[in-house]
């Protein structure tokens, strides 16, 4: 039983990073009805961007200055400013031109401008052995070196606390970023513009909505839910990789066709149940870990073929 | 008002294309300010082109548009709406995952709180069918409901030009003998202009003071409803 608990945290945990990716896909799915395909590099280039500014901030002494929590709060809100400012560009350049062609053109050059991200982490964050392991979790500082090219991620959380402290602390900020999100959509203008767009886009234009306004800052927001899920996946695997964004933003669509595209609720329950299928998987059968990720995705398959929709879909057919 | 503006929206010479073949072709327009004029077309004359060129939902090649005489060729959508020209479209639908109410409120975009309680409240009393259903979500409505709210998320902003883009389409006949009572109200205020754009003449002409008929993308006839019911667009069934 208490394997079962383990297990059931660890899913939690997991499930938090995917829901927030997802969101991440079902906002941008809602406005422009296109699935923007690099939400898991826009994650990891918060979590590099994290990274980055945590070194800068070390060396120059900035941790000294001013006490951990603010700077923890400080490169949280650096990573934001990146992943929002990423959104923005993934609209301009490989979406917007895109909007009177083929449906297929802003799937390659979402997808394109995904290498575009990966490929420049990974020039950008060469292997350095040394400032990975100063930037390195205090109890398991290991200096790993291979061809993926991984650097460690700072540990913000609680850094002296228990393991079990600090996943809770994963735990609480996505429910509170969850809640924020929803009084977003639902108690503000701006929230509700967006929900409009995503149920009827003509009606939307007519009813006098600048569309173009919300559209870029439905991407600003998302980017800002990127960088968050970017910074908790980060803190969960302490060991980053340039190219992560490929696995997560695959997990991350997964769960937002799961639960149900353009659904915020619908990329919550889609992301917890990816994320308890594959721990489970690993966990209980023989050498599942191996097969976990493929749990996962035959789920998918699952739902593609029985309930297109997802959990709480529309009954719209979506062009994917 | 300002006396000298006699007609709430002007067009003139107005030409739109979609891609490279055209659609309006010099089409010149007026409505006078507190009154309905009706435009009639067949399927696929422009009529819906026209009324998404007036909100600049279609670009005009050519050709300008006046409100209340200031010039809005420039304006985007939602300036023109904002503005004061609201549009109800029967074919658009409604925010179906929204309750009425919501639908409402997004139709007021414009509106500041407490303004929109009291317009609400008068929406309330001209469409007393809405008002059992707000907490329903729009979706679940009958068609003839559905036409009644898009008609009322339009008045909501108290427009100067209201523009209804086929009411009655899809409607059993007793509810369009409805939605034609509310535009006759409407018309009795003499508060807002109303361009009505329609497949059913009779219907139309019951409640136009002048008319227009659109033919392959071009205006075939303009004048007052009363001769444009005498004419032979409205005796030729066909158009």
């Amino acid at each position: 039983m208490e394997m079962f608990w383990g297990l059931a945290v660890s899913a939690i945990l997991l499930g938090c990073t995917y829901t927030l990716v997802a969101i991440g896909f079902s906002l941008f799915f809602g406005v422009m009805d296109v699935v923007v395909f690099c939400c898991g590099d826009i994650a990891i280039f918060g979590s590099f961007a994290i990274i980055g500014a945590y070194a800068v901030a070390q060396s120059a002494g900035l941790f000294g200055v001013f006490p951990f929590w603010v700077c923890v709060i400080l490169l949280i809100l650096i990573g934001a400013v990146f992943c929002a400012a990423w959104g923005l560009i993934t609209h301009q350049l490989s979406i917007k031109p895109f909007q009177n062609s083929s449906e297929l053109m802003p799937l390659l050059s979402t997808i394109a401008m995904g290498t575009v991200i990966k490929e420049g982490l990974g020039l950008l964050f060469k292997p350095v052995v040394n400032t990975i392991s100063a930037a390195f979790d205090r109890e398991s500082a290991v200096t790993v070196v291979s061809g993926r090219n991984p650097q460690g991620f700072p540990s913000l959380l609680l850094p002296d606390g228990t393991v079990g402290a600090r996943y809770l602390t994963i735990i609480v900020i996505t429910a509170v970023i969850l809640l924020l999100l929803f009084l977003f959509l639902n108690k503000t203008k701006m929230g509700m513009s967006m929900q409009a767009i995503s149920q009827n886009k003509e009606l939307s234009l007519m009813t006098g909505i600048n569309v173009s306004r919300v559209i870029i800052i439905t991407f600003l927001i998302g980017g800002v839910m990127l960088a968050v899920s970017g910074f908790l996946v980060g803190s969960y695997q302490k060991l980053m990789s340039f190219d992560d964004g490929a696995m997560y933003g695959a997990k991350g669509f997964s769960a937002a066709v799961v639960g149900g595209l353009r659904n915020t609720w619908g990329a919550v329950i889609g992301g917890m149940l990816l994320a308890f299928v594959e721990v489970f998987v690993s966990g209980y059968i023989p050498k599942g870990t191996a097969y976990s990720s493929i749990a996962a995705f035959v789920i998918v398959v699952i739902f593609i073929v029985f309930k297109p929709d997802g959990i709480i879909g529309d009954k719209s057919v979506e062009k994917v | 008002m300002n006396g000298t503006v006699d007609n709430t929206l002007e067009i003139s010479g107005l030409d739109t294309s979609y891609g490279r073949i055209p659609m309006l072709r010099g089409v010149s327009l007026n409505v006078p300010s507190g009154q309905v004029c009706c435009v009639l077309g067949a399927n696929g004359a422009g009529k819906t082109t026209l009324v998404k060129a007036i909100l600049n939902m279609v670009k005009a090649d050519r050709g300008s548009m006046k409100l209340e005489g200031k010039n809005m060729d420039s304006w985007p959508t939602h300036k023109r709406v904002k503005s004061g020209i609201a549009i109800s479209a029967a074919a658009v639908g409604t925010f179906h995952k929204m309750t009425v109410e919501d639908n409402l409120k997004m139709g007021a975009y414009y509106i500041d709180d407490s303004l929109l309680q009291e317009r609400l409240g008068e929406i309330y009393q001209s469409f007393p069918v809405l008002r059992e259903r707000l907490r329903q979500k729009a979706g679940t409505l009958s068609g003839g409901e559905r036409t009644m709210l898009a008609i009322a998320r339009a008045v909501v902003n108290k427009p100067k030009l209201l523009i209804l883009d086929e009411p009655s389409l899809g409607l059993a006949p007793i509810m369009i003998e409805e939605v034609f009572e509310i535009i006759r109200r409407l018309r009795a205020t003499r508060q807002m202009s109303i361009l009505l754009v329609e497949q059913n003449a009779v219907k139309a002409l019951s409640v136009a003071g002048c008319g227009y008929v659109i033919q392959k993308g071009a205006i075939a006839f303009s004048g007052t409803a009363d001769a444009l019911g005498r004419s032979e667009f409205v005796e030729n069934p066909v158009m």
